[in-house]
């Protein structure tokens, strides 16, 4: 048996899968690291900017910056209004024509509006709007501040007692959680509109399709569904200037700053769902 | 490094205190890793005061330092009689000594989202009790100071690189600052906006009484302004010798900062 173990250990087959196993293994527990630091490096900011917030809340430097609010909420809302109900629309239809194909063999394709509905305002139109924020508005944030920074504006801010977290990040992040809510109600409509263009085809009414999509959808799910929108569009928001305000030396930086913003806005607010998916279930949520 | 002599043209130390700009055993660097050693400065009210020293020597990191960028990685920086920075910490009053400075970047650093008048009133972003109107008359006025009275209106991109040194001048001179940080202020410009600068710094001393601290490697800049200056070396990572510009070109005993003075490369100097 010695021998045999032996012999196997000198199989060069036998270590390249080891080393690659090896590999693997490193891979994964930097990978894991990497996004434990990454979560706690995110709720830090989030720590300073509500310290930062509350010690100047009456301050001319939270009064000030109001005036940019619109600017900021205008690029990162309003314009993204027309991709996000174009993206809704489509996953509207996709999911309508997807299960219509199955559920019409059982002649049950009536129940393609309950799905969309349900699908769409309790999880999709928030998720599709999280998308769209995260890949427009959090990668312009870090760009732009990444830009800022590699132009020593934002050393030339600090010189000035100005900080940057209150003065750049906030109305960003307040932007984000009032758009991402507004940004969701439209890819709802929109993807309900994708729903009934598909239903339309099995010869169903806008009434009815209407009545059927919100047969199980209350009020509370649409409140928590914008809330969870409110939520994700301040962390989407919060990455995006945090990994700006972190952008290190030279245009290339830039370019990274903004990759890690889209990166982290994403899987921040995807495992803030799975989250609250799975504290919505235990507290019988479903 | 030794005290600097005074020129007089400070208030010296009727309002309590001498320097306006002084370092104890200052180590400066980025990352644990020293670029200067025991940086010892002493810089009287209303004077000059020119950072020299090859390129990499550090003294950009010097500045840094002075106006509380980076932080020391030992000693202390005193700013008009008040600890400002210190290893370890920052100073509890730090806020109100950072509204008595003016800095001025190398790049010039405007905000390229606002016009020059809307630049000039980002300062005044900490400091409750003026009006816009105010407020933008005061820009306005700056930018007269520095020739850029009908630019206002104009974006950091709509102007040249010597007009957005002048804006950052005026932005840093909004808040009648006690001591004014420059970065290379005439690096790439042509002489005679250069020599514009040049005046005006001299102008802000005369007329302001205001202590200016600039990096620099413009030799004609250096001697039309500065009543002393520090030279920083590479090799040894220390400040080697400092005094008026033209003691340092004529006696200084290192032939590093005469080389520097007399534009001998460095192998050449370094053997004299």
């Amino acid at each position: 048996m010695p021998d045999k173990l032996k012999n196997e250990d000198l199989d060069p087959g036998n270590g390249a899968s080891r080393h690659a196993l090896a590999g693997v293994a490193e891979w994964t527990g930097r990978a894991v690291c990497a996004f434990f630091f990454g979560a706690a490096s995110l709720a830090e900011f989030c720590g300073r900017l509500v310290v930062a917030t509350f010690k100047a809340a009456f301050s001319r430097s939270i009064r000030s910056r109001l005036p940019d609010f619109p600017r900021v909420f205008a690029r990162a809302g309003a314009e993204a209004v027309p991709v996000t109900m174009l993206v809704g629309f489509l996953l509207g239809f996709i999911i309508a024509y997807m299960s219509a194909a199955m559920l019409n063999r059982f002649g049950a394709e009536i129940y393609v509006a309950n799905l969309v509905g349900l699908a769409l305002v309790k999880e999709l139109g928030v998720i599709v709007a999280a998308i769209v924020l995260s890949a427009r508005s959090a990668s312009a944030f870090a760009a732009e501040i990444g830009t800022m920074s590699v132009n020593d504006e934002l050393a030339a801010m600090r010189t000035m007692g100005i900080d940057p977290v209150l003065y750049l990040a906030l109305p960003r992040i307040v932007a984000g959680a009032l758009a991402l809510p507004l940004l969701s109600l439209f890819a709802d409509l929109a993807g309900l509109v994708g729903g009934w263009l598909t239903l339309s085809f099995f010869g169903y009414s806008a009434k009815i399709f209407i009545a059927k999509a919100f047969e199980f959808c209350s009020a509370a799910d649409l409140a928590t569904s914008l809330a969870k929108g409110a939520v994700f569009g301040g962390v989407i928001a919060a990455a995006g200037c945090k990994c700006g305000l972190e952008t290190g030396l030279g245009s290339d930086a830039v370019g990274r700053a903004t990759t890690n913003a889209v990166v982290s806005s994403l899987v921040s607010f995807i495992a803030l769902d799975g989250l609250y998916a799975i504290l919505a279930s235990v507290a019988g949520g479903g | 490094m030794g005290e600097m002599d005074s020129t007089g043209h400070g208030a010296g130390a009727a309002r309590g205190f001498e320097f306006a700009v002084e370092t104890f055993g200052l180590d400066v660097g980025y990352g644990g890793r020293a670029v200067q050693f025991g940086v010892e400065l002493r810089v009287r009210r209303g004077q000059i005061f020119v950072l020299l020293g090859g390129s990499g020597c550090g003294k950009s990191t010097v500045m840094r330092t002075l106006v509380g960028l980076v932080p020391p990685l030992r000693g202390r920086v005193a700013l008009l009689g008040e600890t400002f920075a210190e290893a370890g910490r920052e100073a509890d009053d730090a806020a109100a000594i950072r509204r008595r400075i003016g800095v001025m970047f190398q790049n010039g650093a405007l905000f390229g989202s606002k016009t020059l008048l809307e630049n000039c009133a980002v300062p005044f972003e900490t400091l409750p009790g003026r009006s816009r109107r105010e407020i933008a008359e005061i820009g306005r006025e700056k930018l007269a100071d520095v020739g850029l009275a009908d630019f206002a209106d104009l974006y950091p991109a709509q102007i040249s690189g010597g007009m957005q040194k002048r804006a950052a001048i005026a932005r840093a001179l909004v808040l009648d600052p006690d001591i004014l940080f420059l970065d290379e202020p005439s690096a790439g410009l042509d002489p005679v906006t250069s020599a514009g600068l040049d005046e005006l710094i001299l102008r802000l001393r005369d007329e302001r009484r205001m202590t200016v601290v600039m990096v620099s490697h413009e030799l004609s800049s250096i001697f039309a302004v500065a009543d002393n200056a520090v030279f920083f070396d590479r090799t040894t990572r220390t400040a080697l010798d400092s005094g008026p510009p033209a003691r340092l070109r004529d006696e200084s005993p290192y032939p590093a900062v005469r080389a520097f003075f007399n534009r001998i490369p460095e192998s050449t100097g370094r053997r004299t």
